[in-house]
This record gives C-alpha cells, sequence and structure tokens, in this order.
C-alpha cells in the first residue's frame, strides 16, 4: 500500500488549497494532520473535498484506510496508524504542543513488506513533524519539505531539513505533482 | 452586498493607526466590514460585545501581545465565530506560540501585499459559518 503523511500547521490549509487544487484521483491513502481546532475540522474537510474527485473523510477510530481516500486527523486526538493500516485516536497529551501531532502519527508508521511511504512538511511553526521525517527516510520512504521561501512560517520545515533526512525541497505546486507520481508508483 | 448578504466582518489589532488605516482602507474595498482595535484589551471587548469574524492580529502591542491575546481569548471562552490570523512585522514568531498553533490560522508579514491580504481573508472568511453551506463552527 502506498500511504502519503502530510503534516501543516498555521498557514496550512491556504497551502493545502494550492497542493489539492483540481487534485486527481491517486492510488494513495492520503492523511492530512493539520493543526485546527476542533469546530473548523469539517469544514477543512469540505475545503479539501472541495478541490478533488478523491473521497475526503474524518478519519475514524478503528477504520482501516484505502488507496484513493484522503483522511483528516480530527482535531484533540492524535492520530496513530496500527499495523499501517488501522487508524487509532488517542486521546493523550499534547506532543510540541499540539494534538494532533504530526510526529505521533509519523512515528507509529513501520517498516512492512510491499508499503511505499511518503512524508511531507508544509508551513508552521516549531518542530512538530521533524522526528517523523526522519524515521520515514530511516524506513525506505521518501520525504519532502515545503521549501520555507514559500512558507508563512519556516520553522517546521526547516527543523525537518536539519534532520538531513529530506529527499526534496518543494514549492506547493510541485508537491502536488510529487504525490500524482508517488500514487502512480513514479516517487519511489 | 445587499442586507440579505451582509457584509463579513473584520477586526485589524494593531497599535499602529497608519496599519489600521491602511488595512480598512483595502478591506473596505474589497467589499469587508472593518473595525479596529488598538490593543489587545480593546480587541477582547469588541468579543464581549458579539464580534464575529476575521481577526487581524499584531504580536507586538504595548501591554497585551497578540500571544497573550489569543491566551485570554481561550481563558474567557471567547473563541466563537472568529478565525485568528496574525498580521505583524515579525519574520519569525517567537516561542510564545508554541501551544498556540492550532489557534492561529495564517501568519502575513508587514508590509503586506494587499492583493494577498485580501485573498487570504477571502479564503479563511470560508471557515466562518456566515459562508453557510461550509459546516458549522461551534
Amino acid at each position: 500500500m502506498k500511504i502519503a503523511i502530510i503534516g501543516s500547521s498555521t498557514g496550512g490549509p491556504h497551502i493545502l488549497e494550492e497542493v489539492f487544487s483540481q487534485f486527481p484521483v491517486v492510488q494513495a491513502a492520503i492523511i492530512i494532520i493539520q493543526h485546527l481546532p476542533a469546530a473548523f475540522t469539517e469544514t477543512f474537510r469540505c475545503h479539501v473535498a472541495d478541490l478533488t474527485p478523491m473521497t475526503v473523510e474524518i478519519a475514524k477510530a478503528g477504520e482501516k484506510i484505502a488507496e484513493g481516500r484522503i483522511y483528516i486527523a480530527p482535531a484533540g486526538r492524535h492520530l496513530i496508524l496500527e499495523q499501517n493500516r488501522t487508524i487509532h485516536l488517542e486521546d493523550s497529551e499534547k506532543l510540541h504542543g499540539v494534538k494532533p501531532s504530526i510526529d505521533r502519527t509519523m512515528l507509529s508508521l513501520q517498516q512492512i513488506e510491499g508499503d511505499r511511504i511518503l512524508g511531507v512538511i508544509l508551513t508552521g511553526m516549531g518542530q512538530d513533524g521533524a522526528a517523523g521525517i526522519a524515521l520515514i527516510k530511516s524506513l525506505g520512504g521518501y520525504t519532502i519539505v515545503q521549501d520555507p521561501v514559500t512558507a508563512p512560517i519556516r520553522s517546521m520545515p526547516q527543523a525537518a531539513l536539519d534532520t538531513g533526512m529530506v529527499s526534496e525541497i518543494l514549492t506547493p505546486k510541485d508537491i502536488t505533482k510529487a504525490l500524482v507520481k508517488f500514487g502512480s508508483g513514479h516517487l519511489i | 452586498m445587499g442586507d440579505d448578504n451582509p457584509k463579513i466582518k473584520v477586526m485589524i489589532v494593531d497599535d499602529d493607526t497608519h496599519v489600521r488605516i491602511a488595512v480598512r482602507t483595502v478591506l473596505d474595498d474589497a467589499g469587508y466590514d472593518v473595525v479596529g482595535a488598538e490593543n489587545g484589551e480593546k480587541c477582547l471587548e469588541l468579543l464581549h460585545s458579539g464580534f464575529c469574524g476575521v481577526i487581524l492580529l499584531d504580536i507586538m502591542m504595548p501591554g497585551m501581545d497578540g500571544w497573550d491575546t489569543i491566551s485570554k481569548i481561550l481563558e474567557e471562552d471567547l473563541f466563537h465565530h472568529i478565525i485568528i490570523l496574525m498580521l505583524t512585522a515579525k519574520n519569525v514568531p517567537d516561542t510564545k506560540m508554541i501551544g498556540l498553533q492550532e489557534w492561529v490560522q495564517d501568519y502575513v508579514t508587514k508590509p503586506f501585499d494587499s492583493d494577498d491580504l485580501v485573498e487570504r481573508v477571502r479564503y479563511y472568511a470560508g471557515f466562518l459559518p456566515e459562508q453557510g453551506d461550509k459546516g458549522q463552527v461551534a
């Protein structure tokens, strides 16, 4: 299975609109961890769903992820993937001051034969996602950060870059292309 | 916009009068109903009076800064039907932002590009319940 985890914080909803504008159906399970107040989760899901024919849903506990779908992590819970397949929502302490934490999701990934994993870090404050990006790379996955020059807040992409475990630095439009290539099996 | 389609409200919170005037001019022209607040205390007062809409919030202000203002908004349970974008001269936010990330939807640096500001306000206003069918904001 192809699994893409996109981590995003302040400035992210507007950047994600650019990334998913006219986005085709791709054969990958795409999980978006966007730091947002709970009241905005459904509105954010609608905004993304308006951009693409892919099914966009709020991740539900116990659900098995599938390619061709986009999952939005609900606010106030960490999203953990059990065996890279089953969504578990955890109401534990905040990590890096946030819940859901990008790292909490990325660090739950495992090396499973046949799985291909892509990690993407977009704009935001702090270092959430940096440890997760390093893990994904160490598992043989592909890692992308938004070019900090294009990010309203550079520190999250910069923290990921500082790990030395980033495959590519891309603009939002080029992240779109990379996601499409990943879905078609041409990225890794 | 007519009475059936009331203007979306925007609050600019900045101690610099020139910034408040510049933002008001740009967003007035774009069809928004703009109100100014010269500090965090005035912002809270307007929220207590029922303000709903987009808040453009400066960080560096005398007294309560932007982060203190957000903390107070949360403490006083005033985060209802609002969306907060920072509008600041600080290229890099300070660490006081950690823990408040989820409450700040975007970060615009001054001097701002007028078209970019209007576009971001338009986009994030879509998260407000006044936008009709885009979902409910508690």
